[in-house]
């Protein structure tokens, strides 16, 4: 076994059929497994123009190439469609427990056709698939109906199988709907849980067996050791306060090239939120909406108030995803918090993302509010960025007159957790201006008029995440020209310092220092390369069912292309790894083109690159020039630099005609069961 | 011999070359590194400070090709 199961299930909900497809090794050698692989199914089997929440779309579950074969840090699963959100190729992905789950069946990805026009979940095992009524479980929350849905199917002395489900978001088909898994843990960006709901598919419950391996396990299990015991190796004392990360923005601003493996002590510590503070003060987590800053709007009494260091108080246990050796999940205990009418007791620790949406972003210094938002939000199975996102265009809509008390129903302020509060759960339900911005900044300033696009702060129709692009060209960069746009983990410069891409893909600039930041902003060919050696490994990351986290240790660390070729025994370099990125990134594009999308649609909204620049912060007098920078890396990624359109020869060398335009019987074999 | 090294902003890395290593005179130890780049004692006493992935006493020589690692802030999430 190279690591992959080489059989995808095919479910129809229309006609209710379930079809094995055994999937050729070509398909795997030149794109891997993963979002790579649902991306090539999505171009594959959706029409141009397909209505994403119509029957014509497709919804791709998928599990990675190394999930399950003795890697670490290798357990996310992945959902790709068309997004509702973009209109392009939609794609989110999460950890927990649930990514073994669809291999063990002996799948490598589960493909929903079609749409029921009742409730069903499906479930899946050894035996194979049925579908089944879910009509007692629609309207339930994420996890309740996860609860449910694992009882009912758990059977006496057989593995306790694993689901993920959507929430009430999905039923409402918001375009920021995610399917959850684990309790809450989310797919959560670009309307992946409201595809889900369009279909009225509930959930997905997976209780299969089958064993999957490598071609050298000794050589994996080799890898993954090394890799753990570096990571161990690097933890804080538990009792150093978060607050302490704070001396960070006494530090020089330098083209660093940090060691990654200590974003472990964070994660371990804290969890992602342990990096609020500093990313705060050194001007890398966005303020008020984009249009303010740490330094005036939020003091750093009130980021302390809200940091890391508070929720480890609330904690009753760490956890760890599937093969993870970080740790960066725990649970907490919420009980007595303000603010909870829903009685949530024990609930997922926030990440960072939803920390500072709920707070910062909004100036809320109310952590109470912001945790139990969290929960709420990830019952309702609804995207915290997003929601953070649409909350903040509303919230400085209302103080700049354009919406009103009559409007909202209540008034509606900077800071006022209650406010954040009901809007939030009206979006979630999609009960009064809730329906309005159930759909993102971008549908909501298309229903409200062209007067609050200036307040909806988005990039192709997704809201960015908390990572200030402003200090960042390169992130600025990746928000703009990924097919899957406004997405932070697919890396920026401190990433790609800690990456060391160079020191194993020849083409790869070094990102070392010496010197101060300002080469980020000039236009070159070198600067653009980096960005593109991120988008290009986050495909090969995401094919194979990497985490995040895991690509930031460090090629040294965290050693995906020797992981590969030990699961796979194909005998390819890093070289040949990243142009089998290259490919991915391009076909998603050509996804998109073939959808009817300008490749500027994603532009960034001005806030993110500094048009105007802020006058006040870290930020302060900072432009990224996105559309130059937009250019010259479509020139290096072998697209026209003016149009965005993949050249012909770059589709010819990647052999891209083939794939997506060849006759499909090359490729797959399909049995109906 | 040269050193690969991983460390805060506020150290000295006028010596380092593009490749991200610093050029040091055989026998040097962990203490005299950390001198020569200017990284506090303090620091390596709160955060975590490794060579080669382990934690390794300040009188321990350094060899050609080693890897210094010293804590700096990153995030993500």
């Amino acid at each position: 076994m190279k690591g992959y199961c080489g059989k995808i299930l095919k479910v129809d909900l229309t006609t209710k059929t379930c079809t094995d497809v055994y999937i050729n090794d070509e398909i795997y050698e030149n794109f891997l497994s993963g979002a790579a692989l649902g991306a090539w199914w999505c171009y594959r089997n959706i029409p141009a123009g397909a209505d994403p929440m119509g029957p014509d779309n497709v919804l791709c579950i998928t599990s990675g190439l190394l999930t399950s074969t003795g890697s670490v840090i290798t357990g996310r699963w992945m959902c790709v469609t068309k997004s509702p959100a973009t209109g392009g190729i939609g794609e989110a992905n999460c950890g927990g427990t649930f990514a073994p789950f669809i291999k063990a069946c002996g799948y490598d990805m589960i493909a929903f056709h079609g749409a029921s026009d009742t409730p069903v979940y499906l479930y899946c095992d050894n035996d194979g698939p049925v579908l089944k009524d879910a009509s007692h479980i629609w309207g339930q929350d994420a996890a309740v109906a996860e609860k449910m849905l694992v009882e009912e199917n758990t059977v006496p002395g057989k593995k306790r199988p694993q689901a993920c489900t959507i929430g009430w978001a999905g039923e409402n088909k918001s375009f920021m709907a995610g399917v959850c898994n684990d309790n809450g843990r989310i797919a959560a960006r670009q309307g992946v849980g409201g595809v889900m709901g369009s279909k009225m598919l509930k959930g997905l419950v997976l209780g299969g067996t089958r064993p999957v391996s490598g071609a050298n396990p000794e050589e994996i299990k080799k890898l993954s050791k090394m890799c753990a015991k570096r990571v161990n190796m690097a933890f804080l004392p538990p009792q150093v306060p978060a607050g302490l990360l704070n001396v960070a923005k006494f530090l020089p601003e330098l083209q660093l090239s940090p060691d990654g493996i200590f974003t472990g002590v964070l994660m371990g510590t804290w969890g992602t939120a342990g990096a609020s503070g500093f990313a705060a003060q050194t001007g890398e987590a966005p303020i008020k909406n984009w249009g303010g800053s740490q330094k005036e709007d939020f003091h750093i009494r009130k980021i302390n108030k809200t940091d890391g260091s508070q929720m480890l108080k609330l904690q009753t246990n760490r956890y760890y995803c599937y093969s993870c050796v970080y740790g960066c999940g725990g649970e907490l205990d919420i009980s007595h918090i303000k603010h909870n009418d829903q009685g949530y007791s024990r609930v997922h620790k926030p990440e960072y993302e939803s920390q500072w949406d709920f707070t910062g972003f909004l100036l809320s210094d109310d952590n109470d509010a912001m945790l139990f938002l969290n929960e709420y939000c990830n019952r309702a199975g609804i995207d915290t960025i997003s929601t953070g996102g649409v909350v903040g265009m509303a919230i400085e809509a209302y103080e700049n007159g354009l919406l009103t008390k009559e409007d909202v129903g209540y008034e509606l302020h900077w800071g006022d957790a209650e406010g954040i509060i009901k809007l939030t759960k009206q979006i979630c339900h999609r009960e009064g201006i809730g329906d309005v911005l159930a759909d993102g900044c971008k549908k909501a300033v298309e229903r409200l008029g062209p007067e609050f696009a200036k307040y909806a702060v988005h990039a192709g129709g997704t809201e960015p995440p908390m990572h200030d692009s402003r200090p960042d060209p390169q992130q600025a960069t990746l928000y703009a020209i990924d097919a899957t746009p406004s997405r932070h983990t697919s890396g920026g410069s401190l990433y790609y310092g800690c990456m060391h891409l160079w020191k194993k893909v020849t083409w790869a600039p070094p990102a070392v220092l010496v010197g101060g930041k300002e080469g980020e902003w000039q236009i070159s060919d070198e600067e653009s390369l980096k960005v593109l050696a991120c988008a290009y490994f986050k495909r090969v990351v995401d094919g194979a069912g990497g985490c995040y986290f895991g690509f930031i240790l460090g090629t040294a660390t965290y050693p995906m292309f020797e992981w590969l070729d030990a699961a796979t025994g194909w005998g390819k370099t890093p070289d040949d790894y990243m142009w089998i990125g290259r490919r991915v990134f391009t076909m998603r594009h050509m996804f998109n083109i073939k959808q009817g999308l300008d490749p500027w649609y994603s532009r960034p909204h001005g806030r993110m690159v500094g048009e105007p620049p802020l006058k006040v912060g870290k930020n302060a007098g900072k432009t990224v020039p996105i559309d130059a920078k937009m250019m010259n890396a479509w020139k290096n990624a072998g697209f026209d630099e003016k149009t965005g359109m993949p050249l012909p020869e770059t589709v010819e060398a990647l052999n891209l005609n083939y794939f997506l335009e060849g006759p499909i019987e090359n490729f797959i074999k399909e049995e109906v069961r | 011999m040269k050193i690969e090294f991983h460390g805060p902003s506020m150290c000295d890395f006028s010596k380092m070359d593009k490749n991200g290593d610093i050029e040091v005179p055989e026998g040097t130890t962990v203490k005299q590194f950390m001198k020569i780049v200017k990284l506090p004692y303090v620091w390596t006493k709160v955060f975590p400070f490794l060579v080669n992935y382990e934690k390794v006493p300040y009188d321990t020589v350094l060899k050609d090709g080693d890897i210094v690692s010293a804590f700096s802030p990153s995030g993500g999430g």
